[in-house]
């Protein structure tokens, strides 16, 4: 996305209001949330012969804060941890994030589609150990280090505190050792800031490329699965054929919809289904193959802002692949 | 976001409630263009919109996710809007009244106001539908008929073309 792009889609954003939380108090909307999708399980045997390339674009971007990532609000405080992954959050003097940024490679890699801005820093905190946590980066012996600095760099002592007692949390629940949480010198912090200052546009284009690749790999690869099941369902989807499928098929069909996340609507289905309903259901899947390789496509071309929420269980499972198979 | 708004629809029809974040978020900036455009005032827009989600919310039952979503919460932004300002006994362009679409309200956006007063008519459409409605560049590639690629290709000499001329007025 370019800068002016980005620039028009912000002002138009900026524009609306958020009400969702109103509104939804006034509609008497309660949580009621969908455990997430677990792509380690459905993908175990999948990854040990898929060959890792990757790729990533124009969000990291945003993502690590470059020319097009600076923020509008000028930051109070900027939050540092370090474990490996490095990372920072500017934050305003409302505690919310205003930037985020890697501080190293894998700081680059962890925050891909990740947005912390907008969020208290004590959540972004939390979120971000967690983060940490579920893609493996946190060991028994990881320490992690913390520091806040003020607008003119100087250590925040107060801030430091409170971010680390929220950290202190967070890695409680996790069963992680909390006497791993140290505070971060100024020089260490510095050495990370001077590293990333002189090779961050060289990781920033060595993660861009690897997130590409990746996303289109995984993409082929959800195609062929497409593939798979077409060719299942196609020759018992026969128009105004009411002879009914049996349960074992059905069966087939969830246990795909399950493991590869597709989207057959299969739960709107009747308790009879018949060939004709089969139709719909291939239907379907034709069109969400073509939506797929357009996206392909496109992203080949170089075209590659505007499609994560239609692949959103791709990105999250290059995410894990690229977060899991990089760690040192 | 047409058959992800139908699959969300779908899913509030079940009373998974939780898909009410990602349905607000595809549509609010359509459906606040449109009441904006025709109450005019900030204050009132928010309460309309407010009354949008909500009647939609209530009725859900009867919405049908095969259809066009998207449309029909417009629809109901701008009935909304308008028995409001009838209410209130204000005046309504005579051009909202012939559209469902969003005309997307002046004095919101200057970069679209300014992109709406130098794009032809098609250039502005495209931007319109990525931007304000926030239909990805494959479904809008697919409504205009024409090649993903192609649409990519115009797409971005339109923005280009915008930030240009901007450039011209605000820079030089």
């Amino acid at each position: 996305m370019t800068e002016f792009e980005r620039k028009i889609k912000k002002e138009v954003s900026d524009a609306v209001p958020d009400l969702k939380g109103e509104i939804k108090k006034r509609a008497g909307l309660d949580s009621h949330k969908k455990p997430a999708f677990k792509w380690q399980y459905a993908l175990a045997p999948i990854m040990a012969v898929l060959i890792i390339a990757v790729a990533i674009f124009v969000p990291l971007y945003l993502n690590n804060g470059g020319e097009e990532g600076g923020t509008v609000v000028a930051d109070k405080y900027i939050m540092s941890v370090s474990v490996n992954p490095s990372v920072e959050f500017g934050y305003d003097n409302t505690n919310k994030v205003t930037s985020q940024k890697g501080l190293n490679e894998d700081g680059i890699k962890l925050l891909f589609k990740e947005n912390f801005v907008g969020t208290y820093i004590d959540d972004a905190a939390g979120k971000l150990i967690e983060l940490m946590n579920s893609y493996g980066y946190l060991t028994e012996t990881s320490e992690i280090k913390v520091i806040v600095v003020d607008s003119n760099g100087r250590a925040a002592e107060n801030q430091t505190q409170n971010v680390k007692a929220k950290i202190a949390t967070t890695m409680f629940q996790l069963k992680l050792d909390v006497s791993n949480l140290v505070n971060m010198t100024e020089e260490e912090l510095e050495r990370l800031e001077d590293d990333i200052e002189k090779n961050g546009e060289e990781y920033f284009n060595q993660i861009k490329q690897l997130y590409q690749e990746e996303i289109l790999e995984c993409i082929e690869w959800k195609s062929k699965i497409f593939d798979e099941v077409i060719a299942i369902v196609e020759p018992r989807a026969v128009k105004n054929s009411q002879t009914v499928i049996d349960g074992e098929f059905i069966d087939t069909l969830w246990e795909y919809e399950r493991t590869y996340n597709l989207d057959m609507d299969l739960e709107e289905l009747g308790r009879v289904v018949t060939e004709d309903d089969m139709c719909e259901i291939l239907e379907e899947l034709v069109e969400e193959k073509e939506e797929l390789y357009e996206i392909h496509e496109a992203i080949t071309l170089g075209y590659t802002d505007d499609y994560d929420d239609l692949i959103e269980d791709i990105i999250e499972m290059v995410k894990e692949r690229v977060n899991s198979n990089n760690r040192g | 976001m047409e058959r992800e708004l139908k699959h969300l629809t779908a899913k509030l029809k079940r009373g998974r409630t939780d898909a009410f974040d990602k349905f607000y978020e595809l549509t609010k900036k359509g459906v606040y263009f449109m009441i904006y455009s025709i109450v005019k005032n900030r204050h009132l827009a928010e309460d309309v919109m407010q009354d949008t989600y909500i009647s939609f919310l209530s009725k859900i039952a009867d919405v049908d996710e095969n259809g066009n979503v998207y449309s029909y919460l417009l629809t109901a932004a701008k009935n909304k809007s308008l028995n409001e300002v009838k209410r209130l006994g204000k005046e309504t362009d005579s051009e909202i009244l012939e559209t469902v679409e969003c005309p997307v309200a002046e004095n919101l956006s200057p970069l679209l106001d300014f992109a709406k007063e130098k794009l032809s008519a098609d250039e502005w459409h495209i931007l319109k539908l990525t931007v304000v409605d926030g239909y990805k560049r494959v479904e809008v590639a697919k409504m205009l008929s024409k090649p993903v690629s192609t649409l990519n290709r115009q797409y971005n000499a339109i923005l280009a073309k915008v930030e240009k001329l901007y450039k011209e007025v605000y820079y030089d």
